[in-house]
């Protein structure tokens, strides 16, 4: 468009200078139009047609050839009679084209009009008057082109506006559009119409045009010519008015232009700042806000609370602001939230896992309670406590092993008051095991002397058990009944001390038989206890048994007092060493160790699992305090017991046991599965870690121990396998598979280093995994009516793997 | 590779609550069936003792992910 406009007024230019026909008015302007330049203007029309016939461009056209005109009136008076003529012919042209009366059509009528088209004389009187405007006009513009700012107000905000938009057409329109004004003020005089409605009806560039006519078209045409050398000028004020006049008239629009505009000049940074934080006003503060945010963000990504209250002082300034601060303030307050769910999730699942602790120990504390219906003491609640516990999981070799005690005591004519109390709790706990109940009650009706065996039971009991499920206080008889049932498994021990948890009620209310009954008793212990004492207790019992016993009872008492007390934990452990070194035989020193350790143990292991059962137990003996103490306890006496533990599994080795291997191994692995797990695993943990410990010594004592007994060892052997089955757990001493099979195994799989403590772990784990596999194979077998679990069973499984 | 475990018959059948019979085949697979636990439960403690930069896997970062991967072995 520029190019054919800016060729057809050259060429009419060209064409005007060697036709100058004279004008006439508009039908004889447009014959001479045709008849000089009839291709010309078909051309121009054409092109004219071609291009939208707007007024802009009409009257971009007419700009352009009048400034051309004026340029070459300038240089040559021709040029301008040329210009003018041309000028005229366009207008007429123009103006015929604009019969519909539009503003730019009115405006070249009004050339038309003003030029001599209409008659000779008229032209000549517009010629000149037209001459005169575009020279004056360039010589105004030239000289008043400061000036031209000044008069400017309204205009200058469109001024801005029609040379922005100018630019983006062309530079050399804006200046026709000057020139066009110019004349149109001139029209003023001679019709004032015309301006007003161009200036109503133009666009921006029209009525910016015709505005700035209105007022000043000198300036136009300066400002216009000189584009950008004046914008600047021009924009300062300009920006100043343009403010003002945004502020006044619109919003957002308008001011943005503005201060664009204002910006691209580079005006007053006052004012462009003043326009900046007026726009940010007005607008929302979308950068204030975004970097509230930003930061926010930011902040929020390291510590929310300090952050935000550290950028909160800085930035509060705008009410806005202050809202931002808000929403950091709440997303705080939802990451507080959050955090403090996901606290609780955590106390949750710790106090889930401290549920399913207790789980366990409620359903050993059924048994207990019943023990306690027995009548127990507080010694006796706590063997009772744990032989129920115990009990509950290994119903079947507890009262095997009871009845091993129970025949071994009448072997010995020691344990038949043993047996009676085994009975007792045996029957209480026990609704499986009634055939060992039954052979321990017939037993122990024989004997006498249950009630001091009876603790000596607890004791080996413990020893065997310490680390399982044993807590409470009754250590002597929980011992020896460990040691009793160190034939068979660890049910025994537990179910003899829970026997013998009455009977050391009786002893402890009676307290009159210890030297006899410590006798026995420690006859019984030495016996039952770990191997190495059995041998030496079987030679020193007599002498010792009174010792011992006193020394047992003694520390047992002490035993029990610390359980009350959290700081009495030392004194078991003193009394152990002391009774240790008083002892003169191994035995001796082993048995007062394993009471003493034992109770430890025993406490150590009890306090978490049978603190529900305790609860119950002790509130008629014990204090509250005592489980918490206990518990307490139980920490302290961790360490006390993984002492006495190493102290007695160093007299074991001295005494050279029988399952050495097996023992030794598990012993030290308990020893270091004690150190690792009695701060770090759970009741229930350590419980089976203690039904580990506990069983090897239980076995190969009481199969080296009593010719007699290991006769009554076939009996319940039996039975026992039977329940063994049945059972879930770790009750099984054995491990599922053999630890160097199973160590080599995960070593290879692990391809680092594996500590040796690992494997009792992973015997648990295998443990149950295995229970899980044979669950389901068996399902899938009996599903498929087979009694045989065949290959396709277990490929059905391996796809839960896929 | 180890000689196939020994005792696992016996094991599988001690576990079942019924007295089920394992047949020779099928106790190859579960050999296999408990490898691939012991895989991934090594796998899972390995990865927890790199966890605490410790290249010895110890006795609790197994603890640590035993429930996990029984859970998952469980299905």
């Amino acid at each position: 468009m520029d190019s054919t406009e800016d060729l057809s007024p050259r060429i009419l230019l060209k064409q005007i200078l060697i036709t100058e026909p004279p004008r006439t008015p508009v039908g004889s302007s447009e014959p001479h139009a045709a008849g000089s330049s009839e291709p010309r203007r078909s051309s121009r029309r054409s092109k004219r047609d071609a291009e939208p016939q707007t007024p802009q461009n009409i009257l971009r056209r007419s700009l352009r050839n009048k400034i051309q005109e004026n340029i070459t009136r300038k240089s040559l008076p021709l040029k301008r009679r040329t210009a003018s003529a041309v000028l005229r012919q366009q207008a007429p042209s123009s103006s015929m084209m604009f019969d519909d009366g539009e503003t730019p059509r009115h405006l070249l009528r009004k050339i038309l009009q003003t030029e001599p088209a209409k008659s000779p004389v008229v032209h000549d009187k517009v010629a000149p008057a037209e001459l005169q405007p575009p020279s004056k006009d360039n010589t105004a513009t030239r000289s008043h082109s400061s000036f031209d700012l000044s008069d400017l107000d309204l205009p200058d905000v469109t001024m801005g506006n029609t040379v922005s938009a100018a630019k983006g057409l062309s530079r050399k329109r804006p200046r026709q559009s000057l020139n066009v004004t110019a004349f149109e003020k001139r029209l003023k005089d001679a019709e004032e119409e015309p301006e007003n409605s161009i200036g109503d009806h133009s666009s921006l560039s029209l009525s910016s045009s015709s505005s700035l006519s209105l007022k000043t078209p000198f300036v136009d045409v300066h400002t216009e010519k000189r584009g950008l050398q004046r914008r600047v000028s021009n924009r300062r004020k300009i920006t100043e008015e343009e403010f003002s006049a945004a502020l006044s008239k619109q919003q957002m629009g308008d001011v943005s232009r503005e201060a664009l505009q204002g910006r691209e000049v580079g005006g007053e940074d006052t004012n462009l700042a003043g326009i900046t934080l007026g726009l940010s006003k007005l607008s929302e503060p979308d950068v204030t806000v975004d970097i509230v945010n930003c930061q926010t963000a930011l902040y929020d990504q390291h510590d929310a609370m300090t952050s935000n209250f550290s950028i909160k002082p800085t930035i509060m300034a705008t009410q806005l602001q202050r809202d931002i601060q808000e929403e950091e303030e709440r997303r705080e307050e939802e990451r507080q939230k959050s955090a403090e769910e996901e606290e609780v999730v955590t106390n949750m699942e710790e106090d889930e896992g401290k549920e399913n602790v207790d789980k366990t120990q409620d359903v050993s504390s059924k048994p207990e309670e019943k023990d306690n219906a027995v009548g127990f003491q507080t010694f006796d609640l706590d063997d009772g406590v744990e032989a129920a516990a115990d009990s509950q999981s290994e119903d079947v070799e507890g009262g095997s092993e009871e009845e091993e005690a129970a025949v071994g005591s009448q072997a010995e004519e020691e344990g038949v008051e043993q047996s009676p109390t085994q009975e007792e709790t045996a029957a209480d706990f026990q609704s499986e095991d009634v055939e060992g109940l039954s052979e321990e009650e017939e037993a122990a009706a024989e004997e006498d002397e249950g009630e001091e065996q009876s603790p000596t039971q607890e004791e080996t009991a413990a020893d065997s058990q310490s680390e399982e499920e044993e807590a409470a206080a009754t250590s002597q008889a929980e011992d020896k009944d460990v040691e009793q049932s160190q034939t068979e498994e660890e049910d025994g021990p537990p179910e003899n001390a829970a026997a013998a948890s009455p009977s050391e009620e009786e002893e402890a209310a009676a307290g009159s038989h210890p030297e006899d009954e410590g006798g026995s008793e420690e006859v019984y212990q030495l016996q039952r206890d770990d191997e190495e004492k059995s041998d030496g207790a079987d030679r020193q019992t007599d002498e010792d048994d009174n010792d011992e016993e006193r020394n047992q009872e003694e520390e047992r008492h002490i035993s029990r007092r610390a359980f009350r007390s959290e700081g009495g934990l030392v004194l078991p452990v003193v009394t152990a060493t002391e009774a240790h070194s008083f002892m003169k035989s191994k035995s001796y020193s082993a048995l007062g160790l394993n009471t003493s350790l034992e109770r430890i143990q025993n406490q150590t292991g009890k306090p978490d699992w049978t603190k529900p059962s305790l609860q119950h137990l002790d509130e008629d003996f014990w204090d509250e305090n005592d489980p918490a103490d206990r518990k307490n306890a139980s920490f302290h006496l961790l360490h006390v017991s993984h002492d006495a533990e190493v102290s007695r599994q160093q007299e074991d080795v001295e005494a050279a046991a029988e399952e050495a291997g097996e023992h030794e191994e598990e012993s030290d692995e308990e020893e270091d599965d004690n150190e690792d797990f009695l701060g770090k695993t759970p009741a229930f943990v350590r419980e089976k870690i203690k039904f580990f410990t506990s069983s090897p010594p239980a076995l190969p004592s009481v199969s080296k121990n009593l010719p007699a007994s290991s006769a009554s060892k076939a009996l319940p052997a039996a039975k026992p396998k039977q329940a063994r089955r049945r059972r879930t757990g770790l009750s099984r001493r054995k491990t599922v598979l053999p630890k160097t099979y199973l160590m080599s195994v995960f070593k290879h799989f692990a391809k680092t280093k594996v500590s040796a403590d690992v494997f009792p772990v992973l015997n648990e784990i295998m443990d149950k995994f295995f229970d899980r596999v044979a669950e389901d194979l068996e399902t899938y077998a009996a599903h498929a009516n087979r009694k045989t679990i065949k290959v396709e069973d277990v490929k059905l499984l391996l796809r839960r793997y896929v | 590779m180890l000689k196939k475990p020994p005792k696992l018959k016996s094991t599988i059948r001690s576990k079942a609550k019924g007295n089920v019979d394992i047949a020779a085949g099928s106790e190859a697979m579960i050999e296999l069936l408990t490898l691939l636990f012991l895989n991934s439960l090594a796998e899972e403690a390995k990865a927890k003792a790199f966890e605490e930069k410790s290249a010895t896997i110890r006795a609790h970062h197994v603890k640590a992910v035993s429930k996990k991967v029984l859970r998952k072995a469980r299905g």
